[in-house]
C-alpha cells in the first residue's frame, strides 16, 4: 500500500524539481524527513537538485520567531526569582517542582494563546462563558462555580488556600512574562505565540515559496494560527493523514482534531490522504503477557516464528520506553535501527554520580575537618566502576573503615590513602558547588582515559557513557554558576539527578534498512508493513501523568488548553494510525495492574475488539495468552548427600587424636552436626566461610562478646574470695559498671580512644549496663559464694570404644564455689544472649538418664544444655570428684534469672555417663565413613542457615 | 447553600436514591453492583462518566471493568445474560420502558471512547487522585513517588531516630525506659527490634486519630507519665505500710504468720505477699478480715495470743487493707497497665516526625497517608472543590465491600456522598458486617450497622435497606448449616461475661445471616475434632486425616486446584505445605512463589554477588555448584564435586566458562538488567528460563529504572525486599493452593479445607490496643495504648477491655464465617477436641457448644463419642464440567542469543577532550567550535544567535561566547569573508543536493546572480581529499545547471583559505 509520504512525493509537480530549494516541507518529527529525502530521489530519478528544507515544526517555529527556548533549569531558576519576591519564604529547594508545574502551564497558557488576564481572574461576563462552552450546560455551571470560588467567600481550608495560591500564579505570570521580555529568553510557547501573532499582524513573513505542513493531527492554538495564516497566504499546503473509521465516526476520539479542521478550514490547499483500514486484509493478533520482560521475549518468538522480514518493513514499536533493552535481548536481525537513545540512567554511571554528590551532601564538621559517612565511602569503593581499577587502594580504606569501625571518617585521612592516584577527586572535600562538580568531572575524565587506554576488551559503551555524562554534568556545572545563589549539595545531586535522568544516548544504526525499533512518537507520518506493538496497556497507550498542572479542568476546557481528553485523543490518533497501512499486526500487552490498580490492557484494544464485534471489516483478528513455564526444567530442589570419600575422611580425621594433638571438637560443632549434619560439612569440613555481614552496629553476635567480657572485667577482681555484699555493691556501682563496659567496649574494638559510640549502640549500651546490674542481683540473692574462675579454658580427650581419642574443649563463662552441706558444690555458669529452650522433665524422664539426656542429642534447640553438661563433663575429668552444678543465665528473659539443670541438684555420675556415651555415639557417627552427610529432614533449621542456596532450601 | 450540581428541579417524591445493601457471603454481591451500574448507564447512557464505583481491592476494580464492559457488550448484541434479564426485570417492576440494547451499544462506546472517566477505583486510589490534584494546597511535592512499603519507611525513619540520639537527652531515657520496659517485660535486648515493630503502629488508623494531631505536649506528657508513677507508688506504699505494720504487730505479740489457720499458706501470709506486691486477697482472708471466718484453726496452741493480736488491731489493719483496696485498685490497675506502655506512646511522636523527613526526603507519600492528609483538611462543604480539582463530578457513588471501610476513609468521601444525595442522585452502600475481618488494618464495621445512618441522618427519607439473601455459591446443605451454625454461636458468644453489658453487636452483626440456597444439590460437610495423645497431636491427626481427604476427592474426580486449604495464620500454612510436600503433593503457598526460590534465580544472584566481592567464598560455591547443576553436565556428579569443595578455588577455575572468568571487568561494568541477561547467556541457561527467572529479569529491569544499577546497591535492595518479591502467580491446575483467610477473602472453590480450625475467639492477650475510652484526666490523649490484659477488666479501664474483647471476639466469628463460606460443594474442618467444658474461649469450644446446643438444629448429625459433624454424602462425585480457560500458548523461551552485540551505540566519544580544559588541545577544540558555528551561520548578522544555539549543545561553554564572537569577527578581517557573510548571496547552508549518486551536503554554496561560490570548512592539515570533495560538488552543482562555479576551502587553522580550482 501506498505510504502516506508517497503520497506527498507523488503530488510534487514534476516541472518544480528546480525550485524544491525555495520549498519548506515541515514535518511532525526529523524521522519523517529523512524517509522524504529517500522518496524524494525516487520521485525525481536521474535528476540532480536542491532538497527543500525539511524541518520539524519546532525548527520551523523558532527559525521564524527568531528565538530558541531557554533550558528548562535555568527557567526554573528565572522564575524563582520574580515568585521569590511574592513569597519569601519559599526555598528553592521547595519551589523547584512546583516551579516546573508553573512553567508548563504558563508555557500552555502562551502556546494556545490564552488571554491570562481573564484565565486567572475568570470569565465573568455570561456572553464570555457562553462563548467559551456553548450550550454545554453543565459545563457552564461547573465554570460559574469554580468562579465563585474566588469572587465569592467560600472558605473551607482547601478552597481558602487554592485562591491564595490562584492569585499569587497570576501575579507570577505577568512578572515573569516582563523579565523574559528584559532578558530576552523565552520558554518554548511564548515563541510559537510571537510567530502565531507575529504572521496575524503581518510582522513576519515566510520566506518560502511554498511550506507543506504534512502528517499533524493535535495542533496548539498557536500552531493552528501559523497554519491557517500559511494557508491563506497560498504558501501553505496541508496534508493530513487520516482513516474513515475515525473520520466518519464522532466518537472515534482518534479524529477529534482531524474532523474539526475538516470542518472549519475550507482551503484548496488541503488534502486529505484518506485510508480504510477495515476495508484491507490484516491479521491481527492480540496477546497478553505477564509484564514486560516476557512481552519482550514473545516479540522476539514472534519475529523468528512469524518469519517477519528483518528489514525496515517491519518495526517494533515500544509504548514503554522501559521495554527497550529487554528487546533488544530478545530479537536479532542483520541490521536493527533503534530511534529510542541508550537510557544513561540505566548504567552504574549514573548512579556513581550521584552517589559522589550524596556523599558530599551528607558531611559533617569536626575540628579536624570534614567527615563522610563511612557507608557511602565504602559505597563508593564497592562500585564496579571503581573497585576493579583501585582494587588495593579500596581495599585499604575498606579495611581501615571495617577494622576500627568508624561511621564517619575524615575527608582528608581518605585522600591520603588514596595516595596520590587520580581516585582522590572524588574525596576531596569541597566547599563549594563549583569544586565539587570540577573535582567530579576530574575524576570521569581520568576514568574516561583509564578505559581507553587500559587495552582490555574492547569495551565500547563506556567511553561514550562516560562522554554523554561528563557533557551533561559540564553543562550543568555551568547552568549552576550562572544563578545568583547555589543550592545545597543534597539538593544539587537531587537536580543533577533529574537532568541526568532523562539523557538518552543515540544509538547508532542504518536508519533506512535495518528493521525498526522505535517509540510511538517516532512512527509518525511514517507506515510500515509489519508492525509489532508492545506494552499496549492503559497507563502507556495513552500514557497517563497528564494533569501536572494548577490550572482546573474546567479552566482550561474555557480557554480551550488541553485537558487529558485531548492528550488521550492524540494517543488514539497514534494508535490507529500505525494500523491503517499495515499488514501484519502484532499487539502485546501486560496482563498485570500496577500495584495502583490501574495499567489493564489499553482501551484501544477493547475499541479495537469492539469494531472487530460486528463482522463488517476484513480483519482476522486472535486474541490469546502467553503463559510462562512455571519451574521448566528445574531441578526440584534434589537431594543432597556427600559421602565420605578418603578426602573428606582425611579432613574428619583432623579431630582425632595422633601423636600430636587432635583438633577441638566444640560444642557449637557438634550442635550444628546435631541440626544438620550437611551444615557441618559445609561449614567445618568443606569450610565454606559464611559471608559475614558487616553492620555497622552491634549485632547479636558482638553484643554477647561485649557481655562476656564485661562481666569478666567486673567480677575478675574478686575471683577467689568469698564475695559479700558489700563487694557486690561495689561492682554493681554505676561508675564502676562504665568503667568495666567501657573496657569491653574497647577489647572488643567496638570502640576506638577516638571514636566513640553512635545511633542505637548508645541505647544497647545502656541495655547493657541493666543487664549487667541484673546479673549482680541475682547473684546477690545467692551469696555466698566464690568466683572460681572467669572464662576459663576447658580442654580433655574422650576415648572412642576404637581406642582413638577425640579432643573436647571449650571455655567456660565462669565457675562459682558455693558451700553446699555436703562439701563444696562447682556451679557452671553460661551467659546466653539468645533464646534459650529447656527439654521439658517430665517425671518419666527424671527419673530415666537416658531418656532424659536424648533429646540434647535429637534437637539443635536445647543447645546451652547440651553444651552445659559438656562442660560439665570436662570440667569432672579434671576434678574428677568434685559436685557440679550447671546454670544458665538466660539474659533475654532476666526475670527468671539463673535457670540450673536439673532442678538445682548436683548433676549425678549416671546423668553424666548417659551424656558422655550419647557423646561418644555422636562422634562416631561423624567419624563413620560410612555414614553420609545429608540434608537435615527439619526444614525449619535451614531458616537461618547460609547454605540454602546449596541445598535448594 | 452550594448550587445543587445536577438536577435543578424539585426533588422528586418518595425518592429513595440511598441503597444499603446486605449481602451475605456469596449473594452475589458483584452481579448487584454491576446491575445497578448498568441501570444507571442504561437510563441515561451520558452518565457513566458521572458514576464513581469504588471496590475494595485493586482485583476487584478489574474485574468489575470488565465485567461491565462485558455485560454491556452481550446487551448491545441483544444476547441474553443473566444481568440483563434482571434489569429487565427491574425495569419492568419500575414501570420503565426501553429499548436497551441501542442504549448499551451507546454506553459502550462512550465508556470505551472515553475510557479516563470510567471511573471504578479502590478508594485509596481515588483518594491519591484526590491528594495529588491538592498536592499544592496541602504541601507536597508536586512529583511524588506513591509507595506501599510501609515497613522499609518505618525502618528508615528508627534509623534516623538514631542519629538524634547524641544530640537529644531527653529521647534517649525515653528510649531507654522503653528498652528496659521490654526487658522487664522479657521482650529481649533487641532495641531496634522491638521498635520498628513499634512503628507498624503508625500506620493504624486508630493511632492517627491520637497522636497524629499531637493535641499534648511532650512536657505535658512527661507530667502526666510522673502522675502514673506517683498513683501506682501511693497504692503500693499505703498497702505495703499497713502489711508491715501488720507483719510487726503479729511480731510483737510473738507470732509467726504460719501460727494462723492454714500453716504455711494461712491468711496472715497474704501480708507477707502483699510486701511482694501481690495483691491477689484470698477469699479466706478476705472471710476472716470480715469475721466470718476464725483466724484460727481449732486445733492451734495460739488461740490466746491470736484473739489478742486480732483485737489489738490487726483484724482493723486487715479491714483497712480491704478498704483501701477496694476503693483504689481500679486506679491503681489503670496506672500499672497504662505505664506498660506508655513510652511507646512518647516514642511515636518521635518516630513519626522523622517519618516526615523520610517521606520528604525521598520524594514520596505512602498509600496509606493518603487517606490521613485528606482527612486533616477536608471540610464536609469540599465536594464542589475536589470536583473542580479532580475534574470529574460525580452523580452517582457506589462502594463494596462497606464493612472494611474505615472512619476515615468514610469521612473523606462522605461529603462526595452526601452532595450527591442532595443532587438526587443515585448512592448504594453494599457490604456484609458478618465479613468483616480487616479491622487492624483500620476497617470500621460499625459504620455500616449504624454509623452510616448516623452520619447520613438527614437524607433518612430517602434511604432504602435491601438484603440480599439468596446464597448463589453453596451447595445447600452447606448454605443451612452456615445458617444454623453461626445462628447459634453467635448466641452462645453473646452471652460472654466480659462483653459490655447489653451490648448488641454481636446480635447485630449476625441478624440477618439467613440465606436461601439458591443451588439446589447436596455437598458434603465434615468436621472432626481430634485429641492430643500421648504419641499423636491432635494436630498431626488433623495432617492425615487432610492427606486422606485429599486423596479421597482426587479419587472421586476433583483436580488439586479445585481445592482451597485455609489457614489462620502462615506458620500453620506451612506446616500443612510440608506435610502435604512429604505426601508427594504440590503446593502453592505464598513462599513456594518467592523469587529466591528457584535455583536458577539463585544462580544468578550469588554470581552478581561474587561479582561484587571476589572475596565472597561462600558467594562463590553457591556459583560453583549451582553452575554445576543446572549446567548442561553430562553425569551431575554433586558427590564428587563436594567431597573436593575445599579446592574451591580451583574448582571454579576449572569449570567456570572461561568468557565469563575472562572478561570479569566488562561484567561489571554493565548494567545490571545487560549483566543479568549477559550472564544467562553466558552460562548458556536460556533453556532454564522460566517463570522465576523472567520474573527476576523484570526486578531488575524494575531496578533499573529506579536507578539503582549499581551491584552493590542492587543487592542491598534485594536483601531487604527479597522475601516480598514473588512470581506473577502462576495458574496451575496440579497444585494446592494453601491460603491465609484474609487472603481467601472474595474467593471460592468447591473444596474448603481447613485443617487447623482451631483458634483463640478474641484478642490475643497481652496485645497493644489503642483505646479512646479514657478517663477525664487523660482525655487530652484522645488515645493511648493498653496492653489487652484481664486484670484491665478490673480497672478505670473495664469499658476498653469489655469494647476490646468484643471487637476481637467478632473478628474471630467473622474470620470464621469467611472461611466456612468459601466452600461451594465440600467443607472440612478440623480441630482439636476440648473435653471438659464448651466454654473455652477457642474456636472449638464454640464448635462443641454449637453442636450441642438445643436450639441448633443439626444436632443429630453430630457424633459426640467420635466428635464428628457430618452432613452429605461424601462420596458424590464432582458435577458438571469445568469451564475452559483462555487458550495460553506457553512461551517458547529457548531463545536465541539476541541483537546486543550487532548494536552499538553512537560513537562521539572522540570530541571527548572538547570537555575539559587542556591548552594543549586548545587549539583543536577552536577549530571545531568555529566549524560549528560556521556550518549554521548564513549571515553575519547572525552571529550572536548562532552561537547561543550552540550552548545548551554543550558545545560552546556560556563563558566562552564572547570569546568565540570575538575570534570569528576576527575571521571576518578578511576581505573576502566577509563578503560571503554580508548578507547580499543568497546562502545554502549543509542543504542537501540530492542527485543519483546520492545525497550530498557541502558546507556552504553561496549564487548571487550568475555567480555560484562552494565553500567547505576543514579543521586538520591541508589534503587532496578535500579538493576531490569540493571537486565533487562542483559537478553536481553543474549539473544543476550553475555555471561560473569558484570552490575554497576553510581551515579554522594556519591554512587558511585555499582556492580549489
Ligand atoms: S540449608 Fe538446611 S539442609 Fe542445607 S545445610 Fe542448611 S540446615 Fe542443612
Amino acid at each position: 500500500m501506498k505510504s502516506f509520504l508517497s503520497h506527498i512525493t507523488d503530488s510534487i509537480p514534476g516541472d518544480t524539481v528546480h525550485e524544491l530549494d525555495q520549498w519548506c516541507f515541515v514535518f511532525p518529527s526529523k524521522r519523517a524527513g529523512l524517509y522524504f529525502m529517500e522518496l524524494l530521489q525516487n520521485r525525481f530519478q536521474g535528476s540532480t537538485f536542491w532538497s527543500p528544507d525539511v524541518l520539524s515544526v519546532e525548527e520551523f517555529v523558532y527559525k521564524f520567531a527568531g528565538h530558541t527556548p531557554g533550558d528548562d533549569i535555568s527557567m526554573v531558576f528565572r522564575l524563582f526569582e520574580v515568585y521569590r519576591s511574592l513569597e519569601p519564604t519559599l526555598t528553592f529547594e521547595k519551589f523547584y517542582s512546583w516551579g516546573q508545574v508553573l512553567l508548563s502551564d504558563f508555557d500552555e497558557i502562551d502556546r494556545y494563546l490564552v488571554d491570562s488576564k481573564k484565565l486567572y481572574k475568570g470569565l465573568k461576563s455570561l456572553e464570555d462563558i457562553d462563548q467559551a462552552f456553548g450550550d454545554n450546560e453543565e459545563m457552564k455551571k461547573a465554570y460559574q462555580r469554580f468562579v465563585q470560588l474566588f469572587v465569592s467567600d467560600i472558605n473551607t481550608e482547601l478552597a481558602t488556600r487554592f485562591v491564595k495560591n490562584w492569585e499569587r500564579i497570576h501575579k507570577a505570570y505577568d512578572l515573569f512574562a516582563e523579565k523574559m521580555e528584559r532578558e530576552q529568553l523565552f520558554y518554548s510557547g511564548k515563541i510559537y505565540r510571537m510567530l502565531a501573532e507575529g504572521l496575524q499582524e503581518n510582522r513576519i513573513t515566510i520566506s518560502y515559496k511554498k511550506v507543506v505542513l504534512a502528517g499533524f493531527n493535535a495542533l496548539s492554538a498557536s500552531e493552528e494560527v501559523i497554519f491557517k495564516t500559511l494557508l491563506e497566504q497560498g504558501i501553505g499546503e496541508v496534508y493530513w493523514d487520516c482513516d474513515q473509521l475515525y473520520m466518519h465516526d464522532d466518537r472515534e476520539e482518534a479524529g477529534d482534531f482531524l474532523r474539526v479542521y475538516k470542518k472549519k478550514w475550507n482551503f484548496d490547499n488541503i488534502h486529505w490522504i484518506t485510508t480504510n483500514m477495515l476495508d484491507q486484509p490484516k491479521t491481527i493478533s492480540i496477546t497478553g503477557c505477564p509484564q514486560l520482560v516476557a512481552q519482550a521475549r514473545y516479540a522476539g518468538h514472534i519475529l523468528e516464528n512469524k518469519q517477519l522480514p528483518k528489514n525496515r518493513d517491519t518495526a517494533f514499536i515500544l509504548a514503554d520506553e522501559n521495554m527497550l533493552m529487554p528487546v533488544l535481548h530478545a530479537i536479532r536481525a542483520p541490521a536493527i535501527n533503534i530511534t529510542m537513545g541508550y537510557p544513561v540512567r540505566n548504567t552504574s554511571l549514573y548512579q556513581f554520580v550521584l552517589e559522589v554528590l550524596n556523599l558530599h551532601a551528607e558531611t559533617r564538621m569536626y575540628k579536624t575537618g570534614k567527615m563522610y559517612a563511612s557507608s557511602r565511602v565504602l559505597r563508593l569503593l564497592e562500585s564496579t566502576l571503581v573497585s576493579p581499577v583501585f582494587i588495593d587502594i579500596s581495599e585499604s580504606i575498606t579495611d581501615f573503615i571495617r577494622e576500627e569501625r568508624l561511621k564517619w571518617v575524615a575527608a582528608d585521612e581518605i585522600v591520603q590513602k588514596c595516595d596520590g592516584h587520580w581516585l582522590k577527586h572524588i574525596f576531596l572535600a569541597n566547599e563549594s558547588v563549583d569544586s565539587l562538580l570540577n573535582n567530579v568531572n576530574a575524576f570521569l575524565v581520568e576514568l574516561f582515559y583509564h578505559i581507553k587506554n587500559s587495552g582490555e576488551e574492547k569495551d565500547d559503551t563506556s567511553p561514550e557513557i562516560i562522554f554523554h555524562g561528563v557533557r551533561q554534568l559540564k553543562r550543568f556545572a555551568e547552568n549552576i554558576q550562572k544563578q545568583s545563589f547555589t543550592p545545597d549539595f543534597k539538593f544539587l545531586a537531587q537536580l543533577f539527578g533529574e537532568s541526568f535522568r532523562g539523557l538518552k544516548i543515540p544509538f547508532s544504526g542504518e536508519p533506512l534498512d535495518g528493521l525498526q525499533v522505535m517509540g510511538f512518537l517516532e512512527t509518525r507520518a511514517l507506515d510500515f508493513k509489519h508492525v509489532v506493538l508492545l506494552g499496549v496497556n492503559e497507563n502507556k497507550l495513552p500514557r497517563s501523568g497528564f494533569g501536572n498542572s494548577y490550572i482546573p479542568f474546567v479552566a482550561r476546557k474555557a480557554f480551550g488548553l488541553p485537558t487529558f481528553e485531548e492528550h488521550e485523543a492524540i494517543y488514539a490518533y497514534h494508535f490507529k494510525r500505525v494500523l491503517q497501512r499495515a499488514e501484519t499486526i502484532h499487539i502485546l500487552y501486560d496482563t498485570e495492574v500496577a500495584i495502583d490498580g490501574s495499567g489493564e490492557k489499553s482501551r484501544f484494544i477493547l475499541q479495537l475488539m469492539n469494531k472487530v464485534g460486528d463482522g463488517n471489516h476484513n480483519l482476522s483478528v486472535i486474541e490469546n495468552n502467553v503463559s510462562i513455564p512455571y519451574r521448566h526444567m528445574e531441578t526440584d530442589a534434589a537431594e543432597l548427600i556427600v559421602h565420605k570419600s578418603p578426602s573428606v575422611m582425611e579432613k574428619l580425621n583432623r579431630y582425632v587424636l595422633s601423636d600430636g594433638e587432635g583438633k577441638i571438637i566444640s560444642p557449637t560443632r557438634l550442635i550444628t552436626y546435631i541440626d544438620c549434619n550437611m551444615r557441618f560439612y559445609l561449614q567445618y569440613v568443606a569450610r565454606i566461610p559464611e559471608t559475614e555481614l558487616l553492620s555497622d552496629k552491634i549485632d547479636k553476635r558482638i553484643f554477647g562478646n561485649i557481655l562476656h567480657k564485661a562481666v569478666e572485667f567486673l567480677y575478675q577482681p574478686y575471683t577467689q574470695k568469698t564475695l559479700t555484699t558489700n563487694d557486690l555493691k561495689a561492682i554493681a556501682s554505676q561508675e564502676n559498671i562504665s568503667k568495666k563496659v567501657k573496657e569491653a567496649l574497647l577489647d572488643q574494638q567496638v570502640i576506638h580512644p577516638n571514636h566513640d559510640l553512635s545511633g542505637s549502640d548508645i541505647l544497647l549500651e545502656s541495655v547493657l549496663k541493666k543487664l549487667l546490674k541484673k546479673i549482680i542481683d541475682q547473684d546477690l540473692r545467692r551469696l555466698p559464694f566464690v568466683i572460681g574462675s572467669l572464662e576459663e579454658k576447658l580442654k580433655g580427650g574422650i576415648r572412642l570404644p576404637d581406642g582413638r581419642e577425640v579432643t573436647l574443649g571449650g571455655l567456660v563463662d565462669r565457675i562459682d564455689l558455693q558451700d553446699a552441706e555436703n562439701g563444696k558444690v562447682h556451679t557452671i555458669i553460661d551467659y546466653k544472649s539468645g533464646k534459650v529452650e529447656f527439654v521439658g522433665s517430665s517425671r518419666q524422664t527424671i527419673d530415666d538418664p537416658e531418656a532424659y539426656i536424648q533429646p540434647y542429642f535429637e534437637d539443635g534447640r536445647y543447645k546451652a544444655g547440651f553444651q552445659a553438661y559438656y562442660y560439665v563433663l570436662l570440667y569432672r575429668k579434671n576434678n574428677p570428684d568434685a559436685q557440679v552444678k550447671a546454670a544458665i543465665y538466660q539474659l533475654a528473659k532476666l526475670s527468671d534469672g539463673m535457670k540450673l539443670l536439673r532442678k538445682n541438684s548436683i548433676i549425678s555420675d549416671d546423668i553424666l555417663e548417659a551424656y558422655r556415651k550419647n557423646l561418644v555415639a555422636l562422634i562416631e557417627d561423624i567419624l563413620n565413613p560410612d555414614i553420609p552427610f545429608t540434608q537435615t529432614k527439619d526444614t525449619q533449621k535451614c531458616v537461618y542457615c547460609p547454605y540454602t542456596a546449596i541445598c535448594g532450601r | 447553600m452550594p448550587l445543587p450540581l445536577f438536577y435543578d428541579q424539585e426533588k422528586p417524591d418518595n425518592l429513595q436514591n440511598l441503597t444499603i445493601y446486605r449481602s451475605s457471603a456469596g449473594s452475589g454481591k458483584t452481579f448487584t453492583l454491576v446491575k445497578d451500574y448498568l441501570k444507571i448507564v442504561l437510563r441515561n447512557p451520558d452518565e457513566y462518566s458521572q458514576i464513581l464505583a469504588i471496590t475494595f481491592t485493586n482485583k476487584a476494580t478489574e474485574e468489575m471493568k470488565q465485567k461491565i464492559l462485558a455485560e454491556l457488550a452481550q446487551i448491545s448484541l441483544n444476547k441474553p445474560t443473566k444481568i440483563r434479564s434482571a434489569i429487565e426485570s427491574d425495569f419492568s417492576d419500575e414501570g420503565i420502558k426501553m429499548e436497551i440494547s441501542s442504549r448499551a451499544d451507546i454506553a459502550l462506546l462512550n465508556i470505551l471512547h472515553n475510557y479516563g472517566r470510567f471511573g471504578v477505583s479502590t478508594l485509596d486510589h481515588f483518594f491519591s487522585k484526590v491528594v495529588r490534584s491538592f498536592a499544592r494546597e496541602l504541601d507536597l511535592p508536586m512529583k511524588y513517588d506513591i509507595d506501599v512499603d510501609e515497613a522499609r519507611a518505618v525502618d528508615a525513619a528508627v534509623e534516623k531516630l538514631y542519629e538524634t540520639i547524641p544530640n537529644d537527652t531527653s529521647l534517649k531515657s525515653w528510649l531507654e525506659d522503653f528498652a528496659f520496659s521490654k526487658m522487664d517485660a522479657d521482650r529481649g535486648w533487641d532495641i531496634d527490634r522491638n521498635l520498628k515493630k513499634l512503628g507498624q503502629e503508625l500506620f493504624k488508623e486508630n493511632f492517627r486519630k491520637g497522636i497524629g494531631k499531637r493535641t499534648v505536649s511532650l512536657k505535658s506528657f512527661n507530667g502526666y507519665v510522673k502522675k502514673l508513677s506517683k498513683t501506682r507508688a501511693a497504692f503500693e506504699n499505703e498497702l505495703k505500710a499497713s502489711a508491715q505494720k501488720a507483719l510487726d504487730l503479729i511480731d510483737q505479740h510473738g507470732l509467726q504468720t504460719t501460727d494462723f489457720s492454714g500453716g504455711s499458706r494461712s491468711w496472715a501470709n497474704t501480708f507477707n505477699k502483699i510486701l511482694q506486691l501481690d495483691f491477689d486477697f484470698t477469699g479466706t482472708f478476705i472471710k476472716t478480715i470480715t469475721g466470718e471466718k476464725s483466724p484460727y484453726a481449732k486445733s492451734s496452741p495460739d488461740i490466746q495470743k491470736i484473739e489478742e493480736v486480732m483485737q489489738a488491731g490487726l483484724q482493723d489493719m486487715g479491714s483497712h487493707i480491704l478498704t483501701y483496696y477496694q476503693n483504689h485498685h481500679r486506679s491503681y490497675n489503670a496506672a500499672v497497665l497504662l505505664l506498660k506502655n506508655i513510652y511507646a506512646y512518647g516514642i511515636l511522636s518521635f518516630i513519626d516526625d522523622k517519618l516526615i523527613e523520610y517521606r520528604a526526603d525521598n520524594n514520596l507519600v505512602l498509600l496509606s497517608d493518603h487517606a490521613f492528609l485528606l482527612n486533616e483538611v477536608i471540610d464536609s462543604s469540599d465536594a464542589p472543590i475536589i470536583y473542580e480539582k479532580i475534574g470529574s463530578r460525580f452523580k452517582h457513588i457506589l462502594i463494596d465491600e462497606f464493612q472494611d471501610t474505615s472512619l476515615y476513609q468514610w469521612q473523606n468521601i462522605l461529603p462526595l456522598v452526601s452532595n450527591v444525595l442532595e443532587n438526587f442522585g443515585q448512592v448504594l452502600i453494599v457490604g456484609d458486617v458478618k465479613q468483616s475481618i480487616y479491622r487492624w488494618r483500620g476497617g470500621d464495621m460499625k459504620l455500616l450497622i449504624s454509623g452510616i445512618r448516623q452520619d447520613l441522618h438527614a437524607f433518612k427519607n430517602q434511604t432504602q435497606e435491601k438484603e440480599l439473601d439468596k446464597n448463589y455459591r453453596s451447595a445447600e446443605n452447606i448454605v443451612l448449616f452456615n445458617n444454623a451454625f453461626f445462628e447459634t454461636a453467635s448466641r452462645l458468644l453473646s452471652q460472654n461475661s466480659n462483653l459490655p453489658p447489653n451490648d448488641t453487636l454481636i446480635a447485630d452483626t449476625y441478624r440477618y445471616l439467613k440465606q436461601n440456597p439458591a443451588i439446589k444439590e447436596e455437598g458434603y460437610i465434615e468436621i472432626r475434632l481430634f485429641s492430643d495423645e500421648e504419641d499423636v497431636t491432635w494436630m498431626q491427626k488433623a495432617k492425615e486425616r487432610t492427606i486422606q481427604v485429599v486423596e479421597h476427592n482426587l479419587n472421586l474426580g476433583y483436580s488439586p486446584g479445585d481445592f482451597m486449604i485455609l489457614v489462620d495464620k502462615w506458620t500453620r500454612g506451612y506446616d500443612i505445605a510440608e506435610y502435604l510436600m512429604q505426601n508427594g503433593y504440590k503446593v502453592i503457598t505464598d513462599k513456594s512463589l518467592k523469587v529466591e526460590s528457584s535455583a536458577m534465580v539463585q544462580l544468578l544472584i550469588n554470581a552478581i554477588r561474587w561479582l561484587q566481592n571476589r572475596d565472597d567464598r561462600l558467594a562463590q560455591a553457591n556459583l560453583l555448584y549451582l553452575f554445576h547443576l543446572l549446567g548442561d553436565k553430562e553425569i551431575k556428579n554433586t558427590d564428587a564435586l563436594f567431597s573436593d569443595i575445599h579446592h574451591q578455588d580451583e574448582l571454579f577455575k576449572k569449570n567456570m566458562p572461561d568468557y565469563f572468568l575472562n572478561n570479569l571487568k566488562v561484567f561489571l561494568r554493565l548494567p545490571l538488567y545487560e549483566l543479568v541477561e549477559t550472564l544467562i547467556q553466558t552460562f548458556n541457561m536460556g533453556g532454564h528460563t522460566n517463570n522465576f527467572v523472567i520474573r527476576f529479569l523484570e526486578i531488575c529491569l524494575e531496578q533499573s529504572a529506579k536507578g539503582r544499577n549499581d551491584l552493590s546497591s542492587f543487592l542491598q535492595w534485594w536483601d531487604e525486599s527479597k522475601d516480598e518479591q514473588v512470581i506473577v502467580t502462576p495458574e496451575i491446575d496440579d497444585a494446592f493452593e494453601i491460603l491465609t483467610v484474609h487472603k481467601a477473602k472474595g474467593l471460592q472453590k468447591p473444596i474448603v479445607i481447613m485443617p487447623f480450625a482451631s483458634f483463640e475467639m478474641g484478642t490475643k492477650t497481652s496485645t497493644i490496643f489503642w483505646t479512646s475510652k479514657l478517663r477525664k484526666e487523660e482525655e487530652d490523649f484522645k488515645i493511648l495504648p493498653l496492653p489487652f490484659e484481664k486484670k484491665l477488666a478490673d480497672s478505670d479501664f473495664e469499658e476498653a477491655y469489655r469494647a476490646e474483647y468484643l471487637e476481637g471476639l467478632l473478628d474471630r466469628l467473622n474470620m470464621t464465617y469467611v472461611a466456612f463460606t468459601r466452600a461451594e460443594q465440600r467443607l472440612y474442618a478440623f480441630s482439636q477436641s476440648a473435653k471438659k467444658e464448651a466454654e473455652g474461649n477457642y474456636l472449638h469450644n464454640l464448635m462443641y457448644g454449637v453442636f450441642a446446643d438445643p436450639s441448633f438444629g443439626y444436632g443429630n448429625r453430630w457424633d459426640p463419642m467420635e466428635t464428628v459433624f457430618v452432613w452429605g454424602d461424601k462420596d458424590k462425585k464432582p458435577s458438571g464440567v469445568k469451564p475452559e480457560g483462555k487458550i495460553a500458548e506457553v512461551l517458547d523461551i529457548q531463545k536465541s542469543k539476541g541483537a546486543t552485540d550487532t548494536i552499538s551505540i553512537k560513537s562521539e566519544s572522540g570530541r571527548f577532550f572538547m570537555l575539559f580544559d587542556n591548552t594543549k588541545s586548545d587549539k583543536i577544540k577552536q577549530g571545531i567550535v568555529l566549524h560549528r558555528v560556521f556550518e549554521s551561520l548564513e549571515t553575519r548578522a547572525g552571529l550572536e544567535s548562532v552561537v547561543a544555539g550552540l550552548v545548551p549543545e554543550g558545545i560552546v561553554a556560556e563563558n566562552q561566547v564572547k570569546s568565540i564572537i570575538e575570534i570569528t569577527n576576527r575571521l571576518f578581517e578578511n576581505g573576502q569573508v566577509r563578503s560571503w557573510f554580508d548578507g547580499s548571496w543568497r546562502v545554502f547552508t549543509e542543504r542537501a543536493i540530492i542527485s543519483p549518486r546520492g545525497i550530498r551536503r557541502p558546507d556552504r554554496v553561496m549564487i548571487k546572480e550568475d555567480q555560484v561560490i562552494v565553500v567547505d570548512y576543514k579543521s586538520g592539515a591541508r589534503d587532496q581529499a578535500h579538493d576531490r570533495q569540493l571537486r565533487e560538488y562542483r559537478d553536481l552543482l553543474m549539473q544543476m545547471g550553475y555555471k561560473n562555479i569558484r570552490m575554497f576551502l576553510m581551515y579554522f587553522n594556519e591554512v587558511g583559505i585555499v582556492e580549489v580550482k
